[in-house]
């Protein structure tokens, strides 16, 4: 009997009891939920997990007292002592890293953010690291900062359009609060569409994106807008020389509740133009302008509401004769629901809608030409924590996507004709995915994603012959269900720590996308055109393979990385010669379908904390595409095939008030298809081409410089200035290449320069009020 | 659509074109050209108006500066459908000559033997349309004396039609196919070149067939001076078997004359 209760007495100590410890992690000052914060036991790091997209962590614990500790880049550790006998909910807030507390960089110096991560060819980008890189016109740009990071590239010089990896520009998945931007750009893609004031997180998949996410080949850009701050009012702004910023926050109904963010920002390119003289730039319009809002509510410890949207417009006009506007709207409403310790839920339904309109009207002519791109989505996530090993991701997404090519309106009935037939398509996907932790050294993310694509009427499907000439057409009636394209997803991504500060990772990847965008040109131009999976065009396919070494030296000061890929794609689009994109109701007989390659290796080291910080990127890379109908069905250069890209970025905080930063950036000039000879017809000289892409534009090369100048910062007020020079060598980069012939009809070569030694001052401000505490 | 396409065209060169106005600046450059082999280039007509006439050269290098090189082929000889033949001659500027004048629906044929290979090609000449009036306009922000020539023209809906028109005050040709608008009645710009009032003008509209439609298509669009900014250009596809550049077409003309107000 004795021996009996002894033994009782025991068991918990042998069977250990598990509990789960739940909660979210956000900001002491502003409230905001902090993504991908380290959350681990003191004793046992090896128990611990990270942050979910809305802060939520969740954590299997044995019995007992237990030292909790959370990490965040930028933040103060937090360490708390929990008594757990039952499934308990610790809320943590962390404190942003002051000047008071020194000894906490050291300690902060061991987050080892790159080795610890499962997931190769990620890249979880700092925006306040970006804030300090200079760009031109003074206009902070998410999308041209990724640029500098290993395997992205600019799409051409000053753009905001980017190729991952050899890939194309529409190749990309950008999310705004999990909704996707289209046309990420403004005017001509010299500016994104990124406010960086409304932005609290950028997370970049480079190829090998977790089962969560799918829909384009080469890459996922998942940006998050900031909720606001639940404690305080916060009114701010900046004024710069092309454009000016405002935004406010605060709590929302009640503190620590809710909380609303809203920003604009508007160019006022055209000032330019009247400084011009020129009578016919001065009576046109050219600006755009950009909102965000989101507000978001706690109705329960396990229910929040959000809600957010974006809306922006670019306008071109010229006098009443003519005008172009185009725009992105997105609209995505989200509710969180903790079920229970273990299983965290966030339904989104989600709006997005990419427009442009073109108005014409001289000369007794008129027209209006409109073309939208509507999806709707329904999107469930599911994250389980199964135990201290196994965090388990599950969901669905349902996508219904509306295009409208060109509804024409004219007064003349034969132009008004002229409207393209719609299409529509409906694409499902299901995924699970596991992040498992297999051993001390090994822990694996494993998943699949089951895709499908249907085309739906209203929709034009095309027979088309050998020759290129549409036999007959299968028209689809509203609702109507064609051809349904299935595709697994596999996905697969391993890390394996040699230590503490070195890993070795791989990874696997099937991407598949629906949507194909037609474009003639780099420049991101309004009009280039979106078209869906149909009986011709087929999804286009990818597999990737990459792997990489991972470290950290000097106490984690310094991290580097080696990474390497290899890419196939498939059903990869092309143009045959002469083809119009835009006006062409039956553009699918004029594509010709291919293969793609993408190789490279990327060298990436990184100076993460100090006074100097810093990094700098390298790429080795090749891409080549392969169609029968373009040069005998050999493989080519594709157009953003660059040999060499290296990016070097130097920040240096000279003293608390003043920080300088530098950037240089050289990369291999696109592959290029120039005259090699010319022929007299009619009496001029009309040119002559080899191959395609056997050229090169030269190489790009260029180095900015910026300084920002905090002229004061209390816990009121803050405002600074600053400043930067775009081009500082003045390099003579071509942006164009035109062959000319002069009078004596003697043929040259003749480029066109952007962009030398562009100064821009910014001033930016921030009041901050603190409602007293009732 | 051909003019929504233009007018698209149009606002991108429009936006382009100040940011290029605020930014840019232009200067020659030197660029290391692929290698080119010389090879024929085959000019050559048959039209309802005039003698038929063939011209040969040589194609160059794009980075040589010299004048077109005239070549003498052996043989030029066009026959039609009808078992016709027609010998070409020389003249004393090396173009070749026939009396012959086409005839709507009959298809002609084009043979050249130079340096001992043969070249041959056919086309087809399209039912006559002619232009309806000339007239000319002003574009808004051009000067007040400047102006742009256009034809207006009443398509046939019984066939598919393929036009080249050109002025004679511009070196700019352009092409249109009544794909989108068969069967109406339609004005086309000839805007590339703003001419003077009071300046006389000839324009001239050629009805041509498809091949030779898709042939000056491309080839316009590579343009005279050409721009790597837009999709990779590639040669226009010939007419002309055996190898040559250029390109035989018969076509019916139709031509106004006036003076520009």
């Amino acid at each position: 009997m004795l021996r009996l209760i002894f033994l009782i007495s025991f068991i918990p100590f042998f069977v250990n009891a598990q509990f789960t410890i739940s909660g979210t992690v956000s900001d002491n000052k502003t409230g905001e939920t902090l993504i991908g914060a380290i959350v681990s036991l003191e004793n046992n790091p090896k128990i611990g997990g990270s942050t979910n997209t809305y802060g939520f962590y969740s954590l299997s614990v044995n019995e007992g007292i237990q030292e909790i500790k959370v990490r965040y880049l930028g933040y103060e550790d937090f360490i708390q002592k929990v008594e757990v006998k039952s499934n308990t909910r610790l809320n943590i807030s962390l404190i942003p890293k002051g000047k008071k507390v020194k000894e906490v960089v050291v300690s902060s110096k061991k987050k080892q953010n790159l080795v610890n991560s499962v997931q190769v060819s990620k890249v979880n980008v700092d925006l306040k690291e970006i804030e300090k890189i200079p760009v031109i016109l003074g206009e902070r740009d998410v999308l041209k900062s990724i640029q500098l990071l290993p395997g992205v590239m600019p799409a051409q010089e000053g753009q905001a359009g980017f190729v991952v990896r050899g890939g194309n520009t529409d190749q990309n998945l950008i999310l705004l609060d999990e909704a996707p931007v289209y046309n990420a750009s403004h005017l001509l893609g010299f500016f994104s569409t990124f406010n960086s004031d409304a932005l609290k997180d950028l997370t970049l998949y480079k190829g090998n994106m977790p089962a969560e996410y799918g829909g384009r080949l080469s890459s996922v850009v998942d940006v998050k807008m900031k909720e606001g701050n639940q404690k305080s009012y916060n009114f701010g702004g900046g004024i710069g020389l092309i454009a000016s910023r405002l935004f406010a926050e605060g709590p929302l109904i009640k503190k620590d509740k809710g909380s609303f963010f809203v920003s604009g920002r508007r160019t006022y390119a055209d000032a330019f133009l009247f400084l011009s003289g020129d009578s016919v730039a001065k009576s046109s319009t050219l600006y755009f302008y950009d909102l965000n809002a989101k507000a978001n509510y706690k109705f329960s410890e396990k229910d929040r509401i959000f809600v957010s949207g974006y809306f922006g417009k670019d306008q071109f006009g010229f006098a009443n004769l003519f005008g172009i506007t185009y725009g992105n709207t997105t609209f995505t409403s989200r509710w969180n629901h903790v079920f229970n310790d273990k299983l965290f839920s966030n339904t989104s339904l989600i709006y997005n809608n990419f427009n442009y309109t073109v108005t014409l009207n001289f000369n007794d002519f008129d027209l209006y030409v409109k073309s939208i791109l509507n999806d709707f989505s329904l999107k469930q996530d599911f994250d389980y924590y199964l135990n201290s090993k196994n965090q388990f991701k599950f969901g669905f997404l349902s996508i219904w996507h509306n295009v409208v090519p060109g509804d024409v309106t004219s007064s003349n009935p034969i132009v008004a004709q002229n409207s393209l037939s719609r299409s529509n398509g409906f694409e499902n996907a299901i995924y699970f995915q596991n992040e498992q932790t297999v051993s001390d050294k090994l822990t694996i993310n494993y998943g699949l994603r089951l895709s499908s694509f249907t085309v739906t009427g209203p929709n034009n499907l095309y027979n088309i012959d050998p020759n290129g000439e549409v036999i007959d057409t299968q028209k689809l009636k509203n609702f109507e269900f064609g051809r349904t394209y299935i595709n697994p997803e596999p996905r697969i991504s391993a890390n394996y720590k040699l230590s503490d500060s070195r890993a070795f990772k791989l990874a696997y990847s099937r991407n598949v996308q629906n949507l194909h965008l037609l474009s003639n040109t780099s420049a991101s131009s309004p009009t280039d055109r979106w078209v869906l999976t149909t009986n011709n065009i087929r999804p286009e396919i990818s597999d990737q393979v990459s792997g990489g070494y991972f470290f950290n030296f000097g106490d984690g000061e310094w991290e580097a990385s080696v990474e390497t890929y290899y890419k196939w794609m498939q059903n990869q689009i092309d143009y045959k010669t002469g083809t119009q994109l835009r006006a062409n109701e039956t553009v699918e007989k004029d594509l010709v379908f291919g293969d793609g390659r993408a190789y490279g290796i990327e060298f990436f080291l990184k100076k993460r904390v100090g006074k100097f910080t810093g990094w700098i990127s390298y790429t080795l890379a090749r891409t080549e595409r392969r169609f029968d109908a373009i040069d005998n069905g050999n493989w080519f250069a594709s157009r953003y095939d660059r040999t060499h890209d290296l990016s070097v970025v130097a920040m240096l905080d000279i003293s608390k008030k003043v920080n300088i930063s530098g950037n240089f950036v050289l990369y291999t000039g696109n592959a290029v298809t120039f005259p090699t000879g010319k022929v007299p017809i009619q009496g001029n000289w009309f040119t002559t081409f080899n191959g395609r892409n056997l050229d090169r534009f030269p190489t790009y090369h260029r180095m900015d410089l910026s300084l920002n100048w905090n002229l004061k910062k209390t816990e009121k007020f803050e405002h600074g200035l600053n400043f930067s020079i775009y081009n500082v060598l003045g390099i003579k980069n071509a942006y164009l290449i035109n062959f000319k012939s002069d009078d004596f009809g003697n043929t040259y070569a003749e480029k066109t320069y952007l962009f030398r030694f562009v100064p821009s001052i910014t001033y930016n401000f921030n009041f901050l009020h603190t409602p007293k505490s009732k | 659509m051909k003019i929504l396409k233009s007018a698209e065209t149009l606002l991108l060169y429009f936006i382009l074109f100040f940011l290029l106005l605020i930014f840019s600046c232009t200067e020659k450059m030197d660029v290391q050209l692929g290698d080119h082999k010389t090879n024929l280039v085959i000019e050559a007509e048959v039209s309802d108006s005039d003698s038929a006439y063939a011209m040969f050269y040589l194609s160059q290098p794009f980075n040589s500066n010299t004048n077109p090189v005239v070549v003498i082929p052996d043989t030029v000889l066009i026959t039609d459908d009808k078992g016709n033949r027609f010998d070409l001659k020389p003249n004393a500027l090396n173009i070749y000559k026939a009396d012959v004048l086409g005839k709507e629906g009959t298809t002609y044929y084009l043979k050249v033997v130079y340096n001992g290979k043969e070249y041959t090609s056919q086309s087809t000449m399209p039912q006559k349309v002619s232009i309806d009036s000339a007239y000319s306009w002003q574009f808004f922000g051009t000067q007040s004396n400047e102006r742009v020539l256009a034809i207006r023209i009443q398509d046939p809906a019984n066939q598919k039609n393929f036009y080249r028109y050109f002025s004679s005050l511009s070196k700019y040709k352009y092409v249109f196919e009544d794909k989108l608008i068969n069967g109406s009645r339609f004005s086309l710009n000839a805007g590339r070149d703003l001419v003077k009032v009071g300046d006389t003008t000839t324009i001239t509209l050629l009805n041509i067939d498809k091949n030779n439609f898709e042939y000056w298509n491309v080839l316009i669009q590579n343009g005279t001076l050409s721009n790597n900014q837009s999709a990779a250009p590639a040669d226009p596809r010939s007419n002309i078997q055996g190898g040559a550049y250029g390109y035989f077409s018969a076509h019916s003309v139709s031509k106004q004359t006036f003076v520009v107000k």
